[in-house]
């Protein structure tokens, strides 16, 4: 089983003010916040605004960064997801659905992806290792920004069912975050 | 009394699953933050994090190519906010204890309760530096911006324009007196009813200078819902993450609206 390897976190040191960290921090994570970015935007130049916005979220939010809950590639993400779904909120609108393919391209573990890949080496282990149902369920609402009806709605399962899922999706994927073997 | 759901950690598991993919009715963030406080180990973004972990681990095997002009304003944008004057700074503290929080709440509240008039922080000359940031603090309250004010009834005064759309907002104050950031440092708290969980806020920690008075940019690092109080304590450097002194309701100003 692949383990996260080891990558210098640099939230912490952009926190304490080390400004060659910001620059390797674009290096690093411009090409993951742009992918999340260009599932929610529908037009280039609005997804580039976002980017900008995101890392300047990510400026501020630079020291809340806990290296031991999480990779520092998730945190990230969660910088990105959280102003892409205020900026959709705010603008009344919902994010366009980012078709996903049914067979994730990610999930094998030596797929070649961002410097980050290894630190989510194991995530993408646990989303390779999952029922197709559940996976599929799971980044609907992640990925497409769905609710859980409106995914019982388009899949045809029972309410209850798409919750449980979803639930236990990311279950699993914490409990790998945290270092367990789900 | 019993409770009118049961303390179910798959409960809380169920409600964090939820908020992290959608929202929560009021009732159910109520019901989170009561579960949260029954297991408080348990993160409140521990799933969210989780869907954050997925979703960029199941990115397309390849990345989005960064332009160079987007580049090229990644960085002038980085440039421009760490070049910022006195910007309060994102420092390397978690969220507060929830155990922490009833007597800070209180203390605040008490406080505030003393009567908050509508005091006008008298205009004053801002140092060449800070008038970009006037300038935006008054297009913030020209376009709508809340005001919270200090009651004028202590030395230091103050005011907060906030906006809840952008979640950003700038306070400034006056007859606060200098600091040496070596020795301690001031540390803005926002005391939010509408989150799920109610312990204050942190705002991040400030300096000010010989003058007297500040002007400060407020990006809170959570998302606030309707903050009702913003309240400043003296902190050593950096920062805490509990204010032993806001529980003891030893602020230096608080602003309410």
């Amino acid at each position: 089983m692949p383990t996260a390897v080891e990558v210098e976190p640099l939230l912490p040191r952009i926190a304490r003010g080390d400004r060659a960290a910001v620059a390797a921090c674009l290096d690093r994570y411009a090409p993951l916040v742009q992918s999340i970015a260009n599932g929610w935007a529908g037009l280039r130049t609005e997804a580039e605004d976002a980017v900008q916005e995101i890392f300047i979220e990510l400026w501020t939010h630079a020291g809340r960064y806990d290296p031991h809950q999480a990779p520092e590639a998730a945190f990230v993400a969660m910088i990105a997801r959280r102003k892409l779904i205020a900026r959709y909120r705010k603008a009344k609108s919902k994010p366009p659905s980012a078709t996903l393919p049914d067979e994730l391209a990610c999930c094998t573990a030596d797929s070649p992806q961002f410097e980050i890949d290894d630190e989510l080496a194991p995530v993408r282990r646990v989303l390779a290792e999952m029922p197709d149902d559940q996976r599929r369920l799971m980044m609907m609402a992640i990925s497409e920004g769905r609710t859980h009806t409106e995914i019982a709605g388009a899949t045809g399962l029972p309410l209850g069912t798409v919750k449980t899922h979803i639930r236990r999706g990311l279950l699993a994927v914490r409990e790998r975050l945290n270092g367990g073997a789900s | 009394m019993t409770p009118l759901y049961p303390r179910s950690i798959d409960r809380l598991y169920d409600l964090l699953a939820q908020q992290a993919t959608e929202t929560l009715s009021p009732s159910e963030e109520i019901e989170l933050n009561e579960l949260l406080a029954t297991w408080p180990h348990i993160e409140a973004d521990a799933m969210e994090l989780a869907a954050s972990a997925a979703l960029a681990a199941s990115l397309p095997a390849k990345p989005e190519s960064v332009s160079t002009a987007l580049r090229q304003r990644l960085d002038a944008g980085a440039a421009a906010f760490f070049d910022e004057p006195d910007p309060v700074r994102p420092k390397e503290t978690r969220r507060p204890s929830r155990l922490a929080t009833a007597g800070w709440l209180v203390a605040a509240c008490l406080l505030i309760a003393t009567g908050v008039l509508g005091w006008k922080l008298a205009e004053s000359t801002r140092p060449t530096q800070t008038e970009s940031l006037a300038t935006q603090r008054e297009r913030l309250l020209a376009s709508g911006g809340k005001t919270f004010r200090s009651d004028g009834k202590g030395r230091v005064t103050g005011d907060v324009v906030w906006d809840a759309a952008s979640q950003s907002g700038f306070m400034q104050l006056a007859g606060i007196p200098a600091n040496d950031p070596n020795r301690l440092q001031y540390q803005l708290w926002i005391v939010d009813p509408g989150r799920p969980h109610k312990e204050p806020v942190d705002g991040g920690v400030f300096d000010v200078g010989p003058d007297g008075t500040a002007l400060v940019p407020i990006r809170p690092a959570l998302t606030l819902k309707s903050p009702s109080l913003f309240a400043i304590t003296e902190e050593p450097p950096g920062g805490v993450v509990v204010s032993e002194r806001g529980q003891r309701g030893e602020f230096v100003v608080v602003m309410g609206n």
